[in-house]
């Protein structure tokens, strides 16, 4: 077959080219099955963030070692491909400074890991929850489920917030009740629901106390605290019993009110109002 | 109280409060209380239901993997140990089990979880919380709630500690029932403010059947985490 043997550059033969292809396909066709194999084995045991780590990690190493073995067929003098790709590399690296500072950035980001798959944050002026980290940029899905973009540089320069490092976070109510309604009877009221629920923490204990003598009535404060992963369904579930609750034991929330008082009728008044 | 249903077949249990009914051509699995409905089809033929006390983490969602048991304190003499036997809440699983595997089809409990945290929000741990007493007159407690912990406390500390909590992983909760579910662990105590924990692959008394445990029915692990246990580091009191 003299096709096979037909120069296509330099020494590199048609067949060459064919031996290069093959072992690099089957390296992507095993990369692609190790990838299904190992999702489905770990998807039960390991955090999602990281089993994907793991899985893109062993597929590169797959495909590099199909490309590593199928390089001969190209009469590769590795020595020189060094040579080559460490020159290439600087040059390719000044041209495209702002795509390696991401790529850096990513690095740094994926090193420090102020954040994990899945996390909620707020990057800059972005809240949303972390939906992948890749070389060049951070993907967020906003709470409205939008897709936002993030350069890496961007995330690494900018202040991240995140909602999910710690296990557990405080949330705060701030309750107002009338003048003439027992204070004490309503703290009390307040730390039996709190007690009740099962994702307010026992630990660090729930705080309800009077923080303030308002303008239209007494104000209560409730410091909560939660696991981090339950704290919305938990803030938005118990102000509205809370609320319930005191209504039902003839607790109020009062209305904004003024007080208005008029001047008696005095002589000292009939005087000024004659002059 | 743990059963073994044969199956196919209409079952009604008021004990439990579910019950299995036939529908058409195929079964469903019914539990209702106050607050919730559990509906779940489930296969014809091959397999039994089960239900067994479980790892007292899943309710009402599982949230975290760690169980901590607050009792009256203990003063522990330097280098001494002692066996106290506290309750833990007791979670009922019903299990859909064929000659090879089983699945977890639901689980109830009659206590009322609690959670808590134990350390720092930066470093400690979410936590079932269960506050117990210290007794072994198993009479006094209802089986229907709570299950029997027998806990080996050991002070290898060189100091006197006072201990009233203890944090368990529940990778590794080996729990065994006949008419009530029991557990065996082990508390290493190193200092003040540390102290190993386990739970042990060991029967609370003679006769005991082990429990199917439902972390390794969501897991591959399969390594030996008996020794693994939970590093009890923000204090013991």
């Amino acid at each position: 077959m003299a096709i096979f043997s037909t120069a296509v550059f330099g020494e590199v033969t048609v067949l060459d080219l064919i031996i290069f292809a093959v072992i690099t396909g089957i390296s992507v066709l095993i990369a692609y099955v190790t990838g299904f194999y190992l999702k489905k084995e770990l998807s039960d045991s390991i955090r999602k963030d990281e089993m994907f780590k793991i899985v893109r990690f062993v597929q590169i190493l797959i495909i590099l070692a199909g490309v590593f073995i199928s390089l001969p067929s190209f009469h590769v003098d590795f020595g020189e491909l060094l040579v080559i790709g460490g020159t290439a590399g600087i040059i390719i690296g000044f041209a495209s400074q702002r795509l390696v500072t991401n790529v850096g950035s990513g690095a740094f980001l994926m090193l420090e890991r102020p954040m994990r798959i899945g996390d909620s944050v707020k990057i800059g002026d972005t809240s949303g929850t972390v939906d992948d980290i890749r070389v060049f940029s951070t993907t967020i899905k906003t709470y409205e489920g939008i897709y936002v973009r993030i350069p890496n540089e961007t995330v690494f320069t900018s202040e991240i917030m995140n909602y999910d490092a710690n296990v557990a976070r405080r949330f705060e109510y701030r309750i107002c009740i009338r003048y003439n309604d027992d204070a004490d009877h309503a703290i009390r009221i307040i730390e039996n629901l709190l007690r009740e629920h099962p994702f307010v923490l026992k630990n660090p204990k729930p705080s309800v106390y009077v923080d303030e003598l308002g303008d239209n009535g007494i104000i209560l404060m409730a410091r909560i605290w939660a696991p981090s992963s339950e704290w919305w369904s938990v803030r938005t579930e118990m102000l509205g019993k809370i609320k319930t609750a005191l209504e039902k034991e003839g607790i109020e929330i009062p209305f904004p009110q003024r007080v208005v008082r008029f001047a008696e009728k005095t002589a000292m008044n009939d005087e000024r109002i004659g002059s | 109280m743990f059963a073994s249903v044969t199956y196919p077949g209409t079952y009604e249990s008021k004990e439990h409060g579910f019950r299995i009914r036939q529908d058409g051509n195929s079964f469903v699995y019914l539990r209702e209380n106050e607050n919730t409905v559990i509906e779940k089809r489930i296969p014809q033929y091959g397999t039994s239901i089960v239900v067994h006390p479980v790892e007292p983490i899943n309710l009402p969602r599982e949230v975290t993997r760690y169980l901590e048991i607050a009792f009256p304190p203990v003063i522990m003499a330097p280098e001494s140990s002692q066996t106290i036997y506290l309750t833990f809440p007791l979670e009922f699983g019903v299990f859909l089990k064929s000659d090879e595997d089983y699945q977890l089809l639901d689980v109830f409990s009659r206590c009322a979880p609690k959670y808590s945290l134990y350390g720092t929000p930066e470093s400690g741990v979410i936590t079932r919380y269960h506050e117990s007493d210290i007794s072994d007159k198993e009479n006094e407690i209802d089986r229907t709630i709570h299950g029997f912990l027998r806990l080996e406390i050991r002070n290898e500390s060189r100091g006197w500690v006072e201990v009233s909590h203890a944090v368990f992983h529940s990778y590794f909760m080996p729990i065994y029932f006949d008419t009530a579910a029991g557990m065996v662990g082990e508390m290493k105590i190193y200092s003040r403010q540390m102290a190993q924990t386990n739970i042990l692959a060991r029967t609370f008394r003679e006769g005991m059947e082990p429990a199917l445990p439902v972390i390794r029915a969501r897991t591959i692990l399969n390594v030996d985490l008996e020794r693994k246990g939970f590093l009890m580091e923000h204090g013991l009191g």
